[in-house]
């Protein structure tokens, strides 16, 4: 009947969310591992309901287990509770699906999707009895892979991974694991394995290159420490979205953040905000196609008994399909009591009519991402977002009866001056003045606007990757300051602030644009108890000083630091399409508050079209 | 229409709590196209009831959930080949369990008058097998039952200690089924073949004792209270031995299963 489960009852019962650690998920995978020439275990390094929620695991775990060779299982850090007792009892962390201790796998792939998740690949790999250094793992260790948005700078990680996995998932596992497969037929040997992986594009084998510093602790050279291998690793991009999608993805039995079906409708994004690394990073633009999506839905809606889909992108107003798409599935899904839920969608029209046939507008609330509050700052970043469209779109869902509004912002973006703050402050009074220049008979009570800011964290492979972000110190001036803003307006009880921690935005940034000589300073972090450093609860601000102080490194060096367009970056060895050139031309366009049209208005010759046969088309 | 479903919840399901269990069936009930009926509103949600929670850690093979269904008709699917068809109760017990895991099962759909009472206002008792202890324990921990008249046990709630006398709230105490069997027949109606099938035990401490809203008795109280008796100075651990619901009743001059639905 059931299987047996790598923990006790007496360990369960004394956890929080046992559900946790059980597995047998509806839509699990269940294989004989016996039967299996390769065994692989997908990680998000961060507690099961966040880790659940992620698309691409699911994406990444139906493509493996489509392989009758393979069975891919998975694993997420173990919540502080049972990591103490895992830990006290020498329990070695185990998969989900057959409760395998992960050392047992050929492989461990960790998703690395945001920069405070590095102490957990520490846990991760400690709990299964892993060496953390790649140097010290023997022929029965697995092979770790790392993979996701923060492998495009992998070097302050370098130490503790074996390979990285540069871009989409869907392209080159196939071969690695093919022949890792072959390999192990014909004697196997780790060293030897991974010099021919590094040969398969897009993998990164970090043991494999050798960096030099200058005197003044920038970059001296990059260079392979054997022959035959690539000097630049091509970020790998997915030109087929058809070819891989969970119809039937996984289900948990306790509520995950992301409690819904999710619908990618496109990756890719036309817009080009100079702050965003994703933006960047997943370029060119491909669109799914529409009737593929319709049946998509209609399948993941059916195998799964979800109360909600959720479209995906990054960007959903571009999708050129979104009217029929949308407009379908309201259709569709009317009568089965299924919820639509539309993020990212730009506030217009279209989008106000959808949003009043999918959810109560008395209780929901409209979001506009200006990132910055005044149009100078606007244009610096290129946020092509106007205070008119803004305002057109506020007076458009009041008058359709919203009340509620959000407003997101970025403190701390580049040339910033206590002026562009202020204007965050004007802008969200004048959006409550907007509202009530409706008839007060007509209107729905008082306007409710919540102001949360960001602080800006420059990232590698953006126009902003060489600028100075700035200190926890000034942080806390800026939001002190837009507080006091926000007080002096007329609709000052209309307005609710919130913010984000100072001190963990820094260290974010710290470890975003690091190199190699920041392992030591995880490392030596996570022995000091670090983790779950995304959590403000558990984030220890003094323990991270303490390593750093310990391994000689100023923080500050690589946050406050303005880097010259010559320094040579830890990065600078991934090719993502995206030229440097191109970042160079929209850094130098940013300090004149030169706006870039967006890809469907004018081509900006970015280079990312070089992945698709004859360039970007778009209809 | 309303109806009860009698279920199994069982291995590693035990660690799944009530409100997700909840959203479970609501899940379940979705990708079988039961025509489940819904409340109305901009957040409309299906209208079901548990007889009584279970707690972490236990299993059953028995617990009831009432259900306001439109139709047996197959509903809400697309392109499904059995869209729109009326499927009978075997049929539905089959379709269901085929799209659940394996530890969570339909045994049972009664179809319920339209004035029936929840089962969760009817219920007036539960019986329960605890497996994992040595027979001599248990056959002490019953002889400890037989053998005192009142037996006083301070049930802990969130606002304040409450004193239960176990020997009010047990019915019946045995080991092995056969006994329990034997014990339980003067007062109570039960599916005993569903019970052998399910829940026969020849080494289980069966414990046949009230529940519901008026006195709620727990199992594992009389074994706290005997390990309290003959060793007060050391912790009892409740983690030591499984329990099992083996069903749920209503009545009270007999105590009837929740699976035998008047007027049947």
């Amino acid at each position: 009947m059931s299987k047996k489960l790598a923990l006790s009852k007496e360990i369960l019962m004394s956890v929080e969310k046992p559900a946790r650690y059980i597995g047998d998920e509806i839509n699990s995978v269940v294989k004989n591992p016996e039967d299996m020439d390769v065994r692989f275990c997908m990680c998000f390094p961060d507690v099961y309901e966040i880790g659940m929620s992620h698309l691409g695991i699911q994406i990444l775990y139906d493509m493996f287990n489509r392989r009758e060779d393979t069975y891919c299982e998975r694993v997420y850090s173990p919540w502080a509770d049972m990591d103490k007792i895992m830990r006290e009892k020498d329990i070695p962390l185990f998969s989900l699906e057959t409760q395998t201790p992960i050392k047992e796998f050929d492989f461990l792939g960790i998703t690395l999707q945001y920069e405070m998740c590095y102490s957990n690949v520490l846990q991760i790999l400690d709990l299964s009895h892993i060496p953390l250094m790649s140097k010290d793992r023997s022929n029965d260790d697995p092979i770790v892979i790392g993979g996701g948005p923060c492998s495009y700078n992998p070097e302050p990680i370098a130490d503790f991974f074996d390979i990285f996995y540069i871009g989409e998932g869907e392209t080159v596992y196939d071969q690695l694991l093919d022949l890792y497969k072959d390999m192990r037929k014909n004697g196997y040997d780790r060293k030897d394995f991974l010099s021919k992986a590094a040969c398969i594009e897009g993998l990164y084998v970090p043991s494999l290159y050798e960096v030099t510093y200058n005197d003044d602790g920038t970059m001296a050279s990059f260079e392979a420490t054997i022959p035959g291998i690539p000097m630049k690793i091509k970020k790998q991009v997915a030109t087929d979205l058809a070819e891989y999608y969970p119809e039937k993805p996984l289900v948990p039995y306790i509520k995950a953040t992301q409690d819904r079906a999710v619908l990618e409708i496109m990756r890719g994004c036309v817009r080009g905000c100079r702050f965003c690394q994703a933006g960047m990073l997943y370029r060119p633009l491909r669109n799914r196609d529409v009737n593929f999506l319709k049946e998509l839905a209609r399948k993941m809606i059916q195998s799964t008994g979800y109360e909600e889909i959720s479209l995906s992108s990054l960007s959903s107003s571009d999708y050129k399909h979104l009217p029929e798409l949308v407009y379908f599935l309201i259709e569709e899904f009317k009568d089965k009591k299924v919820n639509i839920s539309l993020p990212s969608l730009r506030i217009d029209a279209f989008s106000l009519d959808v949003m009043s046939k999918v959810q109560d507008v008395r209780k929901s609330s409209l979001t506009f991402a200006p990132e910055a509050g005044s149009q100078r700052m606007r244009n610096v970043i290129n946020k092509g977002l106007t205070e008119d469209v803004i305002l057109k779109g506020a007076k458009e869902a009041f008058d359709g009866g919203w009340n509620r509004v959000k407003l997101y912002f970025m403190l701390g973006l580049p040339s910033e001056t206590d002026e562009d703050i202020a204007a965050i402050a004007e802008l969200a009074n004048k959006i409550a003045v907007e509202y009530y220049t409706i008839p007060k008979e007509v209107r729905n009570g008082k306007v409710n606007i919540v102001v949360s800011t960001s602080l800006f964290v420059p990232k590698p492979f953006t126009p902003f990757q060489w600028e100075a972000m700035n200190e926890a110190q000034v942080f806390t001036y800026k939001k002190g300051f837009l507080m006091s803003k926000i007080r002096e307006q007329l609709n000052q009880k209309s307005i609710k602030y919130n913010s984000h921690d100072s001190e963990l935005s820094v260290l974010e940034g710290v470890l975003a644009r690091g190199d190699r000589k920041l392992c030591k300073v995880i490392y030596d972090a996570y022995k000091k108890g670090c983790m779950f450093d995304a959590w403000s609860e558990f984030f220890d601000a003094a323990k991270w000083d303490e390593a750093f102080k310990e391994n000689d490194i100023d923080p500050l060096f690589y946050t406050h630091r303005k880097r010259d367009i010559s320094e040579l970056l830890p990065w600078d060895f991934i090719d993502i399409g995206v030229t440097k050139k191109h970042l160079i031309r929209e850094y130098e366009k940013s300090m004149k508050g030169e706006v870039t049209d967006n890809c469907f208005v004018n081509c900006c010759g970015c280079g990312a079209a070089v992945y698709l046969k004859g360039g970007c088309k778009f209809e | 229409m309303k109806i009860r479903i009698r279920f199994v919840k069982k291995g590693s399901m035990q660690y799944i709590g009530h409100l997700d269990l909840m959203r479970y069936f609501q899940k379940l009930f979705r990708r079988s196209g039961f025509d489940v009926s819904y409340s109305k509103g901009f957040n409309p949600h299906q209208l079901m009831s548990f007889a009584s929670p279970l707690g972490l850690g236990i299993t059953t093979v028995a617990d009831y959930l009432d259900v306001s269904l439109e139709s047996f008709k197959v509903t809400g699917l697309t392109g499904n080949e059995l869209s729109g068809e009326v499927l009978s109760v075997e049929e539905w017990i089959k379709r269901i369990n085929s799209h659940s895991n394996d530890m969570v099962l339909v045994t049972g759909i009664y179809i319920l008058e339209d004035t029936a009472k929840t089962s969760m206002s009817l219920l007036t008792a539960a019986s329960y097998v605890i497996t994992g202890i040595d027979e001599k324990t248990c056959r002490d921990i019953v002889d400890y039952y037989n053998n005192n008249e009142q037996i006083m046990f301070e049930k802990q709630t969130k606002k304040s200690v409450k004193e239960i006398n176990l020997k009010e709230g047990i019915l019946a105490l045995s080991y092995g089924f056969n006994a329990y069997d034997e014990a339980a027949e003067d007062f109570s109606v039960r599916d005993r073949a569903y019970e052998r099938d399910n829940a026969e035990f020849d080494d289980g401490l069966y414990i046949f004792c009230l529940s519901g809203s008026e006195t709620n008795i727990k199992p594992d109280m009389i074994l706290e209270s005997y390990h309290n008796h003959i060793s007060p100075d050391t912790a009892f651990d409740k983690y030591a031995f499984d329990i099992m619901r083996t069903d749920m009743f209503y009545g009270t001059k007999k105590y009837i299963s929740m699976s035998v639905v008047s007027g049947e």
